[in-house]
């Protein structure tokens, strides 16, 4: 090895392999590392795609709408569902419900998510006084919804939803509400139906 | 930047001396690729440890998906081959490089049975990895089940049907190898536990041991 050292560049044969070592192993470490952390941050890349659920068909809402308002005017009603959920690969069968009422015209139905704003209970609807009320920490909602008194600070949640096939479809999003989820200052009651 | 940092530390804990050891210490030529291109029979050791430093990490990242339980575990392993960023190429490490263990450590005992490595003063070495050998083989046989496919389950099945040969013990053997007296959940829990937490401790233990007596006793040969 004597008399080898190139002294004029500085570089000894010693700190050729020194760099060539840590090249080979920097190079490898990032194949290892890409699909590492590459699964780790996955996540972030994946967009949640609303769930559509079916809440039967058109007419029968329709009318079972009416039937429980008085003179021919909709008032809301339970609109149970099932569907299947996906949990990344976990799936399972679940049910929930939704607050639906025939209000005519151009946008048929409104279709109101039941989770309460504040922490997330089920709202009850009573119908002699024409409003939803949170079992939880007593929230008050008005028929369309608007968050009147108690803790709530926002609105119930409306439903997109569609008409496929005589049937009602409503979006169910990865929101906390399950629903599209209005600000406090929102339309009172916007039509959020789908062609 | 890195020099200060380094210092700092060393101000403190002096640890660079420990590293320089390791860092700078000779290799002698006749185990010298550089020196001999023949001696890359010697690296056959080191590059094993490397490739079960890669499968440690992809291993890690790959329980964040990986669920051990009957109707999750090949659900999760499909979603993280399908849905996952890289998914399917973190997988693929972790399955080929255990195959590549396997050819290393056979390759690096083989240089170590030619070369007659294993003699006085080294015998205790050559059991050290014997058991080693053990610990890598019980790895891929216990992570072939994990994905609970066809072929995991049934591979499996033969592979724990063997334990009920053994005389006396066989019968009870086989279902504490299987969990129960099918290959089923517990089986499955079971294998998980071993692949991913038995196993890894008594390989850091068992390679700790390797690595100081080789240390202790410097490399064999020149022959
Ligand atoms: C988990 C797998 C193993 C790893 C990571 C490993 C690592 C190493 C390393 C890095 C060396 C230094 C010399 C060389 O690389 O050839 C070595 C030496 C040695 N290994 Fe292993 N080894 C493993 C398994 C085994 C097995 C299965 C045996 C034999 C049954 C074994 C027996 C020995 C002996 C006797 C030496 C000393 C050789 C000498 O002084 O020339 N090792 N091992
Ligand atoms: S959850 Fe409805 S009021 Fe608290």
């Amino acid at each position: 090895m004597a008399g080898k050292k190139s002294q004029k560049a500085g570089w000894t044969r010693r700190d050729f392999f020194n760099w060539t070592l840590n090249l080979v192993m920097g190079v490898i470490t990032i194949l290892v590392a890409i699909p590492a952390v590459g699964a780790a941050v996955s996540p972030a890349f994946h967009k949640a795609a609303p769930v559509w659920v079916n809440l039967g068909a058109q007419l029968g809402l329709q009318q079972s709408s009416i039937q429980a308002g008085s003179g021919g005017v909709g008032t809301v009603v339970k609109a149970p569902y099932s569907y299947v959920e996906v949990d990344h690969w976990a799936k399972f069968p679940a049910s929930d419900y939704a607050y639906l009422r025939y209000i005519g015209g151009a946008c048929a139905f409104y279709i109101l998510s039941p989770i309460c704003t504040h922490l997330g209970c089920h709202v009850n609807w009573i119908q002699a006084d024409n409003q939803f009320y949170c079992p939880c920490h007593g929230s008050v909602y008005t028929v369309d919804g608007l968050n009147v008194s108690g803790p709530a600070p926002l609105p119930l949640g409306v439903f997109r939803w569609k008409v496929v096939a005589n049937a009602v479809w409503v979006a169910r999003e990865s929101t906390f509400t399950h629903a599209h989820q209005r600000s406090a200052k929102a339309p009172k009651e916007p039509c959020l139906k789908e062609a | 930047m890195y020099t200060r940092i380094v210092r700092w530390i060393d101000e403190r804990l002096m640890v660079s001396p420990l590293w320089r050891d390791m860092a700078d210490h000779p290799v002698p030529a006749h185990v010298n690729p550089s020196e001999r291109v023949s001696a890359f029979v010697y690296c056959f050791g080191g590059v094993t440890f490397l490739l079960i430093i890669a499968q440690f990490v992809t291993g890690m990242f790959l329980t964040m998906y990986y669920v051990p339980d009957i109707i999750n575990s090949y659900n999760s392993t499909k979603y993280l081959m399908h849905h996952v960023l890289f998914g399917q190429q973190l997988l693929s490490m972790h399955n080929w490089g255990s195959s590549l263990i396997i050819i290393m450590v056979t390759l690096h005992m083989l240089r170590i049975y030619w070369m007659g490595a294993y003699k006085k003063p080294r015998e205790l070495n050559w059991i050290v990895g014997v058991t080693l050998l053990l610990i890598v083989l019980g790895f891929g046989f216990t992570g072939y089940l994990l994905p609970w496919d066809e072929k995991a389950y049934f591979a499996t099945q033969v592979g724990v049907s063997f334990t009920k040969y053994v005389p006396f013990i066989g019968p009870a053997l086989l279902k504490v190898v299987s969990g129960g007296s099918k290959i089923g959940a517990a089986t499955l829990t079971r294998f998980f536990a071993i692949h991913v937490l038995f196993l890894p401790a008594l390989l850091i233990v068992l390679l700790g041991l390797h690595f100081l007596m080789i240390r202790r006793q410097g490399i064999s040969g020149p022959y």
